[in-house]
């Protein structure tokens, strides 16, 4: 081993001595501090990231295919080739748009979905989002209120609700009399996702078509894919011909580019934010480093004088801030996930004593906190942790680099 | 006799203020192999300074220092410092041994700048250890030793590398009467040993009369 990398570790580690200098524990503690909490965040953050793209995919299939602002009208044509293709698991057909809802002279302007009730459990998992009634229960009579919408006017399962629709306004230009239509309310349920649990209405794609004077033609058609099949590819690869002109395939992340951006930019500025804290450690090793290097200026004379180089020092002490870097990210990413192994209990005891617990669940609609490992996220954390100690390890070693043998030998 | 040191017409000057110090006037020195010499002056008289530069630790106004009869002056600092573990070894008044290695490692730790540590070395390190009486001492720190003991690792380790010549400034400095005695015995007994010329600097007449060949700098001046 070249003679400054064993005196780093020598420094570090000192002969004869059970523990490692006091400066080494401190710089490693408040690196691997710095990583806990970035490593922590990031994962916590991601765990949220990952569930919303999971209720993302859960709510709209992995592909939805439209017909530009128009209609499908050859939903069967096009179930078929999908239908063949054996990348598919299933693919459902919809028909979405805005409905007025009246209840106890409450009115309400919520989106209507009408699915395809023998099809549609294959997409998205209905069932499991159903907190009152079943999926049997759906038929061309009965809608499925989501948990916002049926909290905000009133109603539960038996309730019966009206609707009035574009196509009844239509009439109206025409001196026709329009008549609600009548549902009776068989069925609540909550995805998880705030954007669909707040305001929408489940039907029959049959009352769906018969509402918005559609016909046969749907609206959409919602794909889901096998295990392993990458959207993006098979989005292209039908947007490549596969498809009649102008239906297109959009991936479910084209269809909430916005919501990921933001939920991306929000990972982005917790990591730069949080990425401060091991800029405040790496000072912490910079200053114990400078110290060593002070208090050891005539040692360095002296390795100077036998015959050790500048920039060998040099080497000595920006080694020291990488190990020291190195240790402290190992230590904080073992702490880190200590700490999220045990998230439930801590999260859970935090709330049970603040008695928090069911606004947790309510505001956050997950009973445990999430969690998830990003290769990414570790590689980034890990890269820039050791970028930032051995750069503060730079300061002390420029300092002992150019110091003068002769002048070290001489100070006080 | 080959002289393995010398220096010619050396001069140097610090700046104080706007004031120039004159440290050193013309001084001329040599060493031959295995000889031992020894310059004695008070404090301040330049001996340190001298000592620097013999060693290319620091640079002379004018005058040139030869190692091995070739000048120093044009050498590369990377050129100078990887010859000078090969030819020099240096024994300080404050010891200066590296506190978070035991005896035997800061012994080691010369050969270890030569890039060379292997059984031979580690061979000598422990015998030279052994011949400087610490051969019981040789996993203690050197916060566990006495300055007598200090100052016998630190010979050793001014001789780990088989140095041409030792320069020595005031070894005895920090240590008492008896064990300066018994340190300067050691190091003129070893240095012979080895065939290693001495540069013994020294304010103590007793132990300048040891060696070979006296010399003696007053305010900047040599005198044999």
């Amino acid at each position: 081993m070249p003679w400054y990398f064993y005196l780093a570790v020598k420094q570090l580690f000192p002969s004869g001595r059970k523990l490692p200098s006091f400066f080494f524990v401190v710089s490693v503690l408040g690196v691997a501090l710095g990583v806990a909490v970035l490593i922590g965040v990031q994962s916590v953050m991601g765990g949220f990231d990952q569930t919303y793209k999971d209720k993302m995919v859960q709510t709209t299939g992995h592909i939805e295919i439209r017909n530009g602002g128009s209609l499908i009208y050859d939903v069967k044509e096009v179930l078929e080739v999908l239908d063949a293709d054996p990348r598919v698991e299933a693919a459902v057909p919809a028909a979405h748009g805005v409905v007025m809802l009246q209840y106890r002279n409450r009115p309400s302007f919520p989106m209507i979905r009408g699915i395809d009730v023998n099809r549609e459990h294959q997409v998205y998992p209905m069932d499991q989002f159903l907190i009152e009634g079943t999926i049997d229960d759906l038929d061309d009579d009965s809608i499925f209120l989501s948990s916002g919408l049926a909290y905000s006017i009133g109603a539960r399962v038996g309730s019966v609700i009206e609707l009035y629709t574009p196509l009844m306004i239509e009439g109206l230009k025409s001196d026709e009399v329009i008549l609600p239509r009548e549902f009776v309310v068989t069925g609540i349920y909550q995805t998880g996702w705030n954007q669909l649990d707040e305001s929408t209405i489940i039907c029959t794609l049959r009352t769906m078509q018969d509402l918005y004077g559609l016909g046969r033609s749907v609206h959409s058609i919602a794909v889901k894919l096998k295990d392993g099949v990458d959207e993006l590819a098979y989005a292209d690869e039908l947007n490549s011909g596969k498809l009649p002109f102008p239906q297109y395939a959009y991936t479910w992340i084209d269809l909430n580019s916005d919501f990921l951006w933001v939920l991306a930019l929000e990972k982005n500025m917790m990591l730069f934010l949080m990425l401060f804290i091991v800029v405040v450690a790496a000072f912490s090793i910079s200053i114990a480093q400078l110290l060593t290097v002070i208090r050891k200026t005539r040692e360095i004379g002296v390795i100077g004088a036998i015959g050790g180089s500048g920039r060998a020092m040099a080497v000595c002490y920006c080694f020291q801030g990488f190990f020291i870097g190195l240790l402290g990210v190992a230590c904080g990413i073992a702490l880190a996930v200590t700490v999220l192994h045990f998230r439930d209990p801590i999260v859970g005891g935090l709330a049970s004593i603040t008695q928090t617990k069911e606004t947790l669940v309510k505001f956050y609609q997950f009973s445990n906190l999430p969690v998830y490992y990003s290769k990414s996220d570790f590689i980034v954390v890990t890269v820039s942790t050791l970028f930032l100690s051995t750069l503060a390890g730079f300061i002390p070693a420029f300092r002992a680099a150019r110091m003068k043998p002769a002048d070290a030998l001489r100070s006080e | 006799m080959d002289t393995i040191l010398a220096c010619q017409n050396i001069s140097k000057k610090f700046l104080s203020g706007s004031e120039d110090i004159h440290v050193l006037h013309d001084v001329s020195l040599f060493v031959n192999a295995a000889e031992s010499v020894s310059i004695r002056g008070e404090s301040g008289s330049g001996k340190t300074t001298l000592l620097n530069i013999l060693a290319g630790l620091e640079s002379s106004d004018q005058g040139e220092v030869f190692w091995s009869g070739k000048a120093i002056r044009k050498k590369s600092l990377h050129r100078l410092s990887a010859e000078r573990k090969r030819y020099l070894g240096m024994v300080f008044q404050s010891f200066y041994l590296i506190p978070e290695l035991n005896a035997l490692e800061n012994v080691l730790f010369a050969a270890r700048i030569l890039g060379r540590v292997g059984a031979s070395e580690r061979k000598r390190a422990q015998d030279l250890l052994v011949r400087v009486g610490l051969g019981e001492r040789l996993k203690s720190s050197p916060l566990k030793l006495s300055g007598g003991e200090r100052q016998r690792v630190a010979v050793a380790r001014a001789l780990m590398n088989r140095p041409q010549v030792v320069l020595a400034d005031e070894p005895t400095g920090n240590l008492d009467e008896a064990t300066g005695k018994h340190i300067m015995d050691m190091l003129l007994a070893i240095t012979r040993e080895e065939d290693a010329g001495l540069i013994l600097v020294t304010h103590n007449m007793e132990f300048a009369s040891k060696t070979d060949r006296c010399c003696h700098l007053i305010k900047g001046r040599m005198e044999s």
